[in-house]
């Protein structure tokens, strides 16, 4: 029998989980077939496949699946996240996103769609014997999971230690399209937190890499990933927010704020409705603390060069205003 | 929302509060609120803040709101609407009142705040609400009753002007057999506006989010307006029926199977009746169906990206109408005649090919 082979889209959650399924499938032997870095087809094709009002990541989102059905991929591995054991949900288009393609795409290959709300490592077991009993039944599930396992809390290890999801995966890798020049160095060390959705932050194609982009300015860039889960839900609000990457977003940023990061940068989308929750919290926080906050807003039409001036000048304003306070006479 | 201040207000006056009720929501109420909003909040979240504002302008000083536990936005309002309002400099309290059975400890906290200062004696509280649910239940009874009349009025406008003075009537009744009497009365003025009753309207099923379903501001009116184009419209949410069903039982088995087959998740708000809705008035032999969603509101896009399936498998047309603060009357009322004109068109063929097959 030939290799099962099921196509993996490289877009929204999956910026959080793709070395664990990405393990997962293959230590069960079938082939996962990772869709490629967002491009212009691929958002093209995604806006004819779906709804209007629908925002840019699911619209990149039915792109990816596109991408696999034309790889002519034997299944499609499309999670329902519902939550993950952090007493939040997933934005309701993630509750619906298997039905979502199926309504959107008119022939299919089977869609492999287990519901994930997951707590614990037992959790975690049941869910993979589940879908190892459903789908490829010859197959021993025990040695995919704990590899799985181990590969996701690895990518993890290398996050919370500073580096970011192209360099901790194979698969995350990019070819950057911004040219790389001989990044600045600043003295004082301008430290940036950039915060937003994994698949805003970290889909270089959407957000015209913006983080590359920092870097070549000689910005140090911290993002919510870099934080371990404990310490960052010490942050926690009066009340959480429902879903859980916002909740990410707002506590990451209370987080880095009390590091004293020089400045925000919260990347989101046109017309994200938790974004508009996620945002104002942000915004009332950076208000309260005295930092800047700068907002960039992606949608289909974003322009690399709006964005590329818009961060020049986010940049040469935190540094002025660092150096102008070591020049502050000490003496009032 | 909608018809229902008057009840919130008898409620809380009869606690021996002074009650500020903030004027009907009105262009200047949606415009107050998108100032200080954040751009894609939905169109509820700034009327809301919107009329807190001009309702502090009148000297409020306590604000009482709902909570909710998600997943759609709606649940987290109050708490931002309370660091908004503080950031501008208001010293006012807002009392949230959380579900009772996700968030005791919020619930009863608001509770001890709402009773607080109340006069009062808890022997009467019963009686207080009781009567408060008879009020909101009439005033859904006389409003059901005029959307049934409009379709067929004679004289264009006239159940409208009805329906006003049935509301003042219904507004001044407090004891339980006034209540009872202002219903009666009002029914019976409805039932005395000349009608033609041989017309043979096309039916339309109108779902969507609650707030504006319910809120004629948000909605410019959507249903009086199909009305008055000879519509029969049916509204899938009435306010004392929406609370039986969800805050106090869970009584929707039927919408929630219908949904079952396209949806099967909960997707929080009102996306998966929404969906559940559309196949039941599918199966009544409605002509057509509206959604009404604010813009942005994420529960009701997914629900629309669902929706274009249902339609197609069903043979039943679905419009949506996001709405927003930018939207126009003019806009919407060309929206419906074209919507109307292809239901009436699709009607027409259908009868012709029944009449056919009958010869
Ligand atoms: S969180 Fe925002 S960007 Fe992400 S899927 Fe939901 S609406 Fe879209």
């Amino acid at each position: 029998m030939s290799k099962q082979r099921i196509g993996i889209p490289r877009s929204l959650f999956f910026y959080s989980y793709m070395p664990f399924w990405q393990t997962f499938w293959s230590e069960l032997g079938c082939e996962a077939v990772v869709s490629p870095l967002t491009n212009k087809n691929m958002l093209d094709q995604g806006i004819s496949h779906s709804v209007t009002d629908l925002c840019v990541p699911v619209k990149i989102f039915h792109g990816h699946i596109s991408y696999l059905i034309s790889q002519k991929v034997d299944a499609l591995f499309i999670p329902r996240m519902v939550g993950v054991g952090t007493n939040d949900t997933f934005c309701p288009k993630f509750l619906a996103l298997p039905e979502m393609i199926r309504c959107s795409f008119s022939s299919l290959p089977p869609i492999i769609a287990p519901r994930i709300d997951v707590r614990g490592p037992l959790g975690w077991f049941k869910l993979c014997s589940d879908l190892q009993r459903e789908w490829v039944p010859e197959r021993n599930v025990w040695g995919a999971f704990t590899k799985a396992r181990a590969a996701q809390a690895h990518y993890e290890a290398q996050l919370t230690g500073g580096k970011l999801p192209h360099e901790a995966w194979p698969t995350f890798r990019w070819f950057h399209s911004v040219e790389q020049s001989k990044p600045l160095a600043r003295t004082p060390e301008l430290r940036i937190a950039m915060l937003g959705y994994p698949y805003s932050v970290y889909d270089q194609f959407t957000n015209g890499d913006v983080l590359q982009k920092l870097r070549n300015l000689g910005v140090q860039v911290l993002t919510a990933e870099m934080i371990p889960l404990g310490k960052r839900s010490r942050h926690r609000l009066r009340k959480d927010l429902f879903w859980h990457y916002s909740n990410m977003v707002v506590q990451a940023g209370i987080f880095w704020l009390n590091q004293g990061v020089a400045g925000l940068i919260h990347v989101t989308n046109f017309a994200c409705g938790p974004d508009a929750m996620a945002g104002k919290l942000l915004e009332l926080a950076c208000k309260q603390q005295g930092k800047p906050l700068l907002t960039l807003t992606l949608d289909e039409q974003t322009g690399q060069v709006g964005i590329n001036t818009r961060i020049e000048a986010f940049v040469d304003m935190l540094q002025r205003r660092i150096l102008g306070a070591h020049n502050l006479p000490l003496h009032g | 929302m909608g018809n229902s201040p008057p009840v919130f207000k008898q409620i809380l006056s009869e606690l021996g509060y002074d009650v500020v009720v903030p004027p009907p929501p009105s262009r200047r109420t949606l415009d107050l609120g998108t100032k200080y909003a954040p751009e894609f909040a939905c169109i509820p979240f700034k009327i809301l803040l919107g009329s807190y504002l001009e309702a502090i302008d009148l000297g409020a000083d306590t604000i009482i709101s709902t909570g909710g536990v998600g997943p759609c936005r709606a649940g987290y309002y109050g708490e931002l609407h309370r660091g908004i309002l503080h950031d501008l400099g208001h010293d006012v309290d807002l009392i949230i009142i959380e579900p009772p059975l996700k968030r005791p400890a919020d619930f009863l906290r608001a509770m001890y705040l709402l009773f607080r200062e109340r006069k009062a004696p808890l022997w009467k509280l019963p009686d207080i609400f009781w009567r408060a649910w008879l009020k909101l239940n009439a005033i859904d009874c006389v409003e059901k009753a005029s959307h049934d009349i409009r379709t067929f009025e004679i004289d264009k406008g006239e159940t409208t002007t009805v329906f006003r003075q049935c509301m003042e009537i219904l507004d001044a009744a407090q004891s339980k057999i006034e209540i009872k009497e202002a219903t009666d009365a009002s029914l019976e003025l409805l039932s005395a506006i000349p009608q033609d009753r041989s017309r043979d309207p096309i039916k339309i099923g109108l779902i969507g989010e609650i707030y504006v379903v319910l809120e004629p501001l948000a909605n410019h009116n959507v249903q009086v307006k199909l009305e008055e184009m000879g519509v029969l419209v049916h509204r899938s949410i009435y306010l004392a029926e929406w609370t039986q069903n969800n805050a106090l039982t869970n009584r929707e088995y039927d919408v929630k199977k219908a949904a079952e087959p396209f949806l099967s998740e909960l997707v929080g708000g009102h996306g998966r009746n929404s969906i559940g809705e559309t196949v039941l008035y599918a199966q009544k032999g409605f002509d057509g169906v509206i959604q009404l969603a604010p813009f942005a509101c994420i529960p009701e896009i997914v629900a629309k990206s669902i929706l274009p399936y249902v339609s197609r498998k069903l043979n039943i047309p679905v419009m949506t109408l996001f709405l927003d603060e930018q939207t126009g009357e003019g806009g919407i009322r060309t929206r419906l005649e074209a919507f109307v004109d292809l239901l009436v068109q699709r009607k027409k063929k259908k009868e012709g090919q029944l009449a056919c097959v009958g010869i």
